[in-house]
């Protein structure tokens, strides 16, 4: 088991696929911070810099299109994002956004854990 | 006889003698006037036959035309604009078409006018216009009353002052027309728009004649512009169907994701051989049957809306005790951890129907989930049971105070797949109410909406008294019970 290499942050509507990940990242040794939509997200990157986010796209309140395009234009350095999504259009949505990369769902857990150990070194 | 006598008579003889030669001779004039006369009649004729031809040539030659450009592709805006075009100045000084819309808007495609100057001033007034469905003239005349129109005169300004508004008096009077033909466009029985014809700047005048040529394009027109349409519902379906699709995949991915990482975090304690937190064991299997739970229902809604599509599916009656059935879906939303209050209004004597319990229950979670699901904010979901003894109607209301639904979305809440708050992701397939419908009509009833102002909707599922079965004579109104 790892130490605490550094914060990721989970954001996501769904309640279990957070859960699930946060024990999964957890039991890896990583710290989890999670948001259910991207303000609730806004609000803890003030607080905390995570080192990689993952991001859900479509999440009522603020969806993954606004918290990218406003996380981006706060000032300092911004953590690499992975795109989470159940949405056909994965990959188009990751471009969008100009993510670092992209996981489609359902995902398996050791592909999860790979690319996050890819970003946080 | 005397001398002078004799002399009288020859005088009088060559009298009549001139007389004749003169009349000999008129005679021979209008002979001679009358084969003249023939020779220019015949020729004439022959002339007016030619010219006849030719406009029929002509005509032809423009039908063949139109007909060329409009099987050049199904996009009818640009068509009908190249259509006006031939249509002036061969034809007539101004043409227009104008198509009937879904929202009952009869608005102007294409416009030509031999003066271009009048021709922008239309256009810059606006290409789109609406006009009153009851005018007693033009287009919408010609759409109510599925006949063509000519008039060689001007326009009444009686009829015309009451029907339109200042602008578009200001174009009427800027085009002047004196003479003009409206023409239905007419495919499978319908009246999809008009085309109209208009002479202004020459004196010459519509005939009746000339409606042949307009109505013999209208058909073509109409056909076209059906054909189009007809393909670009196809598209809209195949498009909707689409996104449907990709909606419902990930609508089916989010519980297998939950599912399958839960499933697999087991695994990984086992590899680990780490039995120690049982609670933890216990917490992913139950997250495991709810999200196989989801599954379940989002599969059924999706094998509802098939059985719908294939008219298979049907509700199976029998003796419900319609109050306690509201009441078991009160009490479980109760029990959902969430920021609502959902309570129920009835009548201590329970209504017993006739009616299919598991269809019927479906519709009532459909309802109270929707409520739930869009008011984010909570606040209190109410529903309310009650038997109109006036109107012999069981009514059960569902009011939530949530984001209510816009206007424009307001007529298409029960399409099939269809959302109000797509943007909002709030989740669903746009498939609740719709089913929910359905299932009520199959049992006899309906549902409506209303939308308060002060926000929220209500929804009221209504069922004919005679469902009940055994009519309680003590039924109680005002609703003292509540759950």
């Amino acid at each position: 088991m790892k130490s605490s290499t550094g914060e990721v942050l989970v954001i996501d509507d769904d309640d279990t696929i957070r859960e699930v990940i946060s024990l999964t990242l957890e039991d890896e040794g990583y710290a989890v911070l999670t948001a259910p939509n991207g303000a609730v997200a806004l609000e803890l990157v003030y607080q905390s810099q995570p080192k990689l986010i993952l991001l859900d796209m479509r999440m009522p309140v603020m969806d993954g299109w606004a918290f990218s395009e406003a996380y981006r234009q706060l000032p300092g350095t911004h953590a690499p994002i992975i795109v989470l999504t159940a949405a056909t259009d994965a990959t188009l949505f990751a471009s969008q956004i100009q993510a670092d990369s992209c996981l489609p769902k359902p995902f398996d857990l050791n592909q999860l854990i790979e690319l996050v150990e890819r970003y946080i070194s | 006889m005397e001398p002078s006598g004799q002399t009288k008579l020859l005088e009088e003889v060559e009298q009549l003698q001139s007389r004749v030669t003169t009349l000999e001779e008129t005679l021979m004039q209008c002979r001679l006037e009358k084969e003249q006369f023939q020779t220019a009649l015949g020729q004439s004729e022959a002339h007016l036959k030619l010219a006849l031809d030719q406009t029929a040539q002509k005509h032809l030659v423009f039908l063949a035309e139109a007909s060329k450009v409009l099987a050049a592709t199904l996009d009818y805006e640009t068509t009908l604009k190249t259509i006006t075009r031939l249509v002036v100045p061969h034809l007539a000084d101004f043409c227009a078409v104008d198509l009937l819309q879904k929202n009952h808007v009869i608005e102007r495609v294409a416009i030509t006018h031999i003066d271009p100057v009048k021709e922008a001033l239309v256009l810059r007034k606006g290409l789109i216009r609406t006009f009153d469905p009851n005018t007693s003239f033009g287009p919408p005349k010609a759409l109510r009353t599925g006949q063509p129109e000519l008039l060689s005169q001007p326009i009444e300004s009686s009829a015309v002052n009451s029907a339109l508004n200042s602008e578009q008096l200001a174009i009427l009077k800027a085009l002047n027309f004196h003479s003009y033909i409206c023409a239905p466009l007419v495919a499978r029985g319908h009246s999809l728009g008009t085309i109209t014809f208009g002479l202004s700047e020459s004196s010459r005048r519509y005939v009746p004649s000339d409606l042949e040529l307009v109505q013999e394009l209208a058909l073509r027109i109409a056909q076209a512009v059906d054909n189009a349409q007809l393909y670009r519902e196809a598209q809209e379906a195949i498009h909707m169907r689409e996104e449907f699709l990709s909606l419902a995949a990930h609508e089916l991915k989010t519980p297998l994701t939950g599912l399958r990482g839960y499933a697999q975090l087991l695994n990984r304690q086992l590899d680990k051989g780490d039995l120690s937190d049982l609670a933890r064991f216990r917490r992913a299997l139950d997250s495991i049957l709810e999200q196989s739970d989801r599954l379940t229902h989002l599969v059924s809604r999706l094998l509802d809306v098939s059985r719908l599509d294939l008219g298979w599916l049907v509700i199976q009656p029998s003796v419900t005790d319609l109050t306690g059935l509201v009441e078991g879906v009160v009490r479980l939303a109760q029990a959902n951890p969430n920021k609502h209050r959902v309570i129920l209004k009835a009548s201590d004597i329970p209504l017993v129907v006739m009616l299919d319990p598991i269809r019927f229950e479906q519709v009532v979670i459909s309802l109270v989930d929707n409520a739930i699901k869009y008011s984010p904010e909570g606040g209190q979901v109410e529903l309310q049971l009650d038997w109109l003894r006036d109107s012999d109607t069981i009514t059960l209301r569902v009011t939530d105070q949530g984001l209510g639904i816009p206007v424009e979305h307001r007529q298409h809440i029960f399409d099939r797949f269809y959302q109000a708050h797509r943007g909002a992701y709030l989740g669903g397939m746009g498939l609740g109410l719709h089913i929910a419908q359905q299932i009520v009509t199959l049992h006899g009833g309906q549902i409506t909406a209303e939308f308060p102002e002060e926000g929220g909707t209500h929804f009221i599922v209504t069922l004919p008294g005679n469902l009940i079965y055994n009519a309680p004579l003590n039924f109680t109104t005002p609703l003292d019970k509540e759950v």
